[in-house]
């Protein structure tokens, strides 16, 4: 009989424990709606937090987030401000502008395809996942300067967003925390994906580059010995366009001291000084200003500075090397690099600003 | 475990079993043991580092890296009734050994290691492995595979299959200390392949691990001798281009890979 009741006592907090622990999961599984997400089929496959699987309304919820300059302490500025859909999620500022007009110290990488960016987000890849990286800009001073226990009262208080946390994560709106809005953000963020562009069409078969274009791709893959090499495709890896690493293009002096380190600024190793990520060259042609200040404002001028070889150092990636490219080779890399504009992406309303 | 009602059943099957269980009985222990495979890489018998260190080369020359890495493929403990060439026991199918990253003695000493879990306990004769990506593989694409997977990277859209080996680095040509030349050697075909097969008696034993070190010297991948080396006054760079030189750094690769 004893052994009964202690059967029946610990049945009964296993009940108790599982329910409490996953109660809101539970709530969430039988509410929410799973989001299929259409990937690419070149592209690797996207992977998910196993506590923050896509499903319609939380991907909603995180559109509406994305959008709405309530997360900034000023209400003046939202995620979108940076990453605007018409410029691929760029904001065409060399460095991004804060709340009160406050200047950033790099500019807006773009968001396309950010899902994949497994390795690392932010210029420097200081953080490991999209619901991390979420945490930052809402409390960077020079960014949306708020802090989080005040997005967390407004959005508790909110008229519609208790609703919509509820029916994204099955939670009350006592429950809305960092958490919660940090996976939302970061489920709309997965769905930014681009693949439909003239590229992506040549392709599947679909559509035919221009002698000029093909000219073009073949130099940027150094895909023959009868052209000039480029060296862009080893970092500017196909499909996504970016191998999701860092490396130190050479565009700054070695020693110089005004020079932003990236990840050396992170580390304090000399050999991650001016290491920055690979950005994607997916819609390049909408990007502009290019490399992690906006310092080249044209195609033309990044293109250029490749061929320079760039400066000199010690870790200044092997790959970027002086290149023999005449004008009509650096018009062909630059006809190629505007058929990865993917257009459909600009006007995609699932990505669209909900208000 | 969300669900209660899964935690009520799965309880109640315990229950049930142990009583079940009375005549003590002991289930069946499955005979297996685990292999830490660790890999190291080193220059001419000095640990190899990333970016800082230099290492003496042919001709007066110097080189400093900051990439070295290849893939596996296939690698397989020899059961001892098997033949070499067929039989074994696949403990990994395909990895990137990588050693972007040691950029430090300790990093060099601990090396790139891969734990596998619950292999077959029993005596082994051997171990084998390709140096490459084999042509199973070599016929997929990143797409195939989930973000992290060792194959989701480092394809060749233009070969249509994978990079095999990449050595990047810069040279110290004339010995002055300017290490300005750069170099980029990126290998990758199907006949670049090489299987590797070491003979060696090995057990692996039920709760404990056996531990395996493969050390791979990367100037007897740039160099068969002080007469056949790669001249890096003369070529900075191939991607699979000549296969000539290609095929002199997989061969070489293949033969560098040292079992301790």
């Amino acid at each position: 009989m004893k052994k009964w009741r202690l059967i029946f006592a610990i049945l009964l907090l296993l009940i108790v424990v599982t329910y409490w622990q996953g109660g809101a999961d539970m709530l969430h599984k039988k509410t929410a709606t799973p989001y299929e997400l259409e990937e690419p089929a070149l592209f690797f496959k996207m992977t998910h937090p196993a506590n923050n699987p896509l499903t319609a309304e939380g991907t909603e919820l995180g559109r509406h987030l994305f959008y709405d300059p309530i997360l900034s302490l000023d209400s003046s500025i939202s995620c979108s401000t940076c990453h605007l859909q018409a410029l691929a999620f760029t904001d065409g500022k060399a460095f991004s502008h804060g709340i009160y007009g406050r200047s950033g110290k790099r500019s807006a990488p773009s968001l396309v395809n950010i899902g994949y960016h497994y390795k690392g987000l932010f210029w420097d890849s200081r953080s490991s996942s999209l619901e991390e990286q979420a945490v930052h800009p809402i409390e960077d001073p020079l960014e949306m300067g708020n802090s989080w226990p005040t997005v967390v009262k407004r959005l508790q208080e909110h008229p519609f967003y208790p609703t919509m946390f509820k029916a994204a994560f099955g939670i009350k709106k006592d429950s809305i925390n960092q958490a919660w809005i940090t996976r939302a953000l970061s489920q709309f963020q997965r769905t930014i994906i681009s693949s439909d562009s003239k590229y992506d069409r040549v392709i599947e078969g679909t559509a035919s580059f221009t002698a000029e274009e093909h000219r073009g791709m073949t130099i940027f893959f150094d895909a023959s010995e009868e052209l000039p090499f480029s060296e862009c495709g080893h970092c500017h890896t196909d499909p996504l366009f970016t191998h999701l690493k860092l490396e130190n293009n050479g565009i700054d002096k070695e020693g110089d001291p005004n020079r932003d380190k990236g990840k050396g600024a992170l580390t304090g190793h000399s050999f991650d000084n001016g290491q920055f990520k690979v950005p994607t060259l997916r819609n390049i042609a909408l990007t502009a200003p290019y490399m992690h200040d906006g310092r080249f404002k044209t195609l033309n001028e990044v293109v250029d500075h490749y061929a320079s070889g760039g400066h000199p150092g010690p870790n200044v990636s092997p790959n970027v090397r002086p290149l023999t490219l005449s004008q009509k080779d650096k018009q062909a890399l630059i006809a190629f690099l505007n058929t990865l504009t993917d257009s459909t992406l600009l006007y995609n309303e699932t990505l669209s600003n909900p208000f | 475990m969300k669900n209660p009602v899964y935690g009520v059943v799965l309880l109640m099957a315990i229950f049930f079993l142990s009583t079940c269980n009375n005549d003590n009985e002991k289930p069946a222990e499955a005979l297996e043991g685990d292999v830490s495979i660790t890999f190291k890489a080193g220059f001419k018998g000095q640990p190899l580092l990333m970016y800082d260190d230099t290492y003496d080369y042919e001709a007066g020359m110097s080189l400093r890296f900051q990439l070295f890495q290849f893939y596996i493929s296939h690698l397989s403990l020899i059961s001892e009734m098997a033949d070499t060439v067929n039989g074994g026991e696949e403990l990994v199918d395909i990895a990137l050994v990588s050693f972007k990253d040691i950029t430090s003695q300790q990093l060099a000493e601990e090396g790139i290691v891969i734990e596998i879990k619950d292999v077959p306990a029993g005596l082994y004769k051997g171990i084998k492995l390709g140096v490459g990506v084999s042509d199973d593989f070599n016929m997929t694409q990143p797409g195939d595979y989930a973000a992290g997977h060792p194959l989701s990277d480092n394809y060749w859209t233009a070969a249509t299959g994978y990079i095999f080996s990449k050595i990047e680095g810069n040279a110290d040509l004339n010995g002055d200390g300017d290490y300005s030349e750069k170099l980029t050697f990126h290998t990758g075909a199907s006949q670049l392949y090489n299987e590797k097969i070491f003979i060696q008696d090995m057990q692996v034993s039920q709760g404990s691990s056996l531990n395996l070190e493969f050390n791979v010297d990367l100037y007897r991948v740039l160099a068969q001798n002080s007469s056949e080396f790669l001249d890096f006054r003369q070529l900075t760079q191939d991607h699979t281009n000549d296969m000539n030189v290609a095929g002199f750094i997989a061969s070489n690769l293949a033969n560098a890979l040292s079992l301790e």
